[in-house]
């Protein structure tokens, strides 16, 4: 990043290689179609090139783009649906919410999937698709999404819970109508 | 029959994620191309534009200090001591004449 900071072109289009799959597939995910997800992630990237020279070495520089973009996403998903993408208020915690491995059957579809993804909150779509793709730890997320760990940790596991839900009624259903 | 179970997370990634398109990088790497170029430009840019301020700085500088109305009011008093002193010089005896010249010659040149 130093390099960066310092306007190496090249340092620069290394970032991009390194972080540009995971983006486009996070920013798809919430919910943006192909074009606007194109250039959101050169939106991301341009503007984290632009603002450089704020980005400070104590913190982590994934942590760091990943905030611009997740703040990039929010503001135009709000544009286009301002009800849905409002603040939403804090999800109910339970104390010592911990990471929860949550298993489905891996012949499961790809549609069924996306559709069940497409259904759940959009708080809990943002957090699974940060977690999924980014692959940041929970403490990063937390600092990305700046809540607090066990909010963040209790939106993972009821996400995933309501996905396998969905899933398991969808195969349900499948299966009931053979 | 068994069903093979995996991590939600790892069946979200493996069967979820999407083609990358090629547009991304087209576009990407066009805008980097510029960017290059910009900062390639921009250097003799810097240079020629301290070079041009210099001048321009230099130039108020003189022009501020330039007062042509002093150098007018020296040469107007150098003209009346002169002629004061051909006045004086038009009273003088003969022999004062030569000491009234030496002082000339020495504020005059």
């Amino acid at each position: 990043m130093l390099l960066v900071q310092s306007g190496d072109i090249k340092a620069f289009e290394f970032l991009y290689e390194r972080l540009k799959v995971s983006l486009y597939n996070y920013i798809r995910h919430c919910g943006v179609s192909e074009q606007q997800g194109i250039e959101l992630v050169q939106d991301v990237m341009f503007k984290a090139y632009e603002k450089r020279m704020l980005y400070r070495s104590e913190y982590k520089l994934t942590t760091w783009i990943w905030t611009i973009a997740r703040n990039q996403t929010i503001d135009l998903l709000r544009k286009r649906d301002p009800l849905k993408f409002a603040e939403t208020e804090e999800v109910e915690i339970s104390s010592g919410e911990s990471e929860m491995e949550v298993l489905i059957d891996d012949k499961i579809e790809r549609a069924v999937l996306e559709k069940c993804f497409k259904n759940l909150l959009p708080q809990y779509s943002e957090a699974l698709s940060l977690r999924v793709y980014s692959e940041m730890s929970y403490e990063e997320i937390a600092e990305v999404m700046n809540k607090s760990l066990s909010s963040v940790k209790a939106l993972i596991n009821k996400a995933k819970k309501a996905l396998r839900d969905c899933v398991n009624e969808c195969m349900g259903e499948a299966n009931g109508s053979k | 029959m068994g069903q093979n179970k995996k991590d939600i997370e790892k069946i979200l990634k493996e069967k979820t994620s999407h083609e990358f398109p090629a547009e991304l990088d087209k576009n990407f790497y066009r805008e980097t191309k510029k960017l290059s170029s910009d900062q390639e430009n921009s250097n003799p840019i810097i240079w020629k534009s301290t070079l041009a301020f210099s001048f321009v700085l230099a130039l108020s500088i003189y022009t501020f200090n330039y007062n042509p109305n002093q150098t007018y009011q020296m040469e107007r008093k150098k003209i009346i001591d002169q002629i004061e002193m051909i006045k004086e010089l038009d009273r003088l005896e003969d022999d004062s004449w030569d000491l009234i010249f030496e002082r000339y010659d020495s504020e005059g040149a």
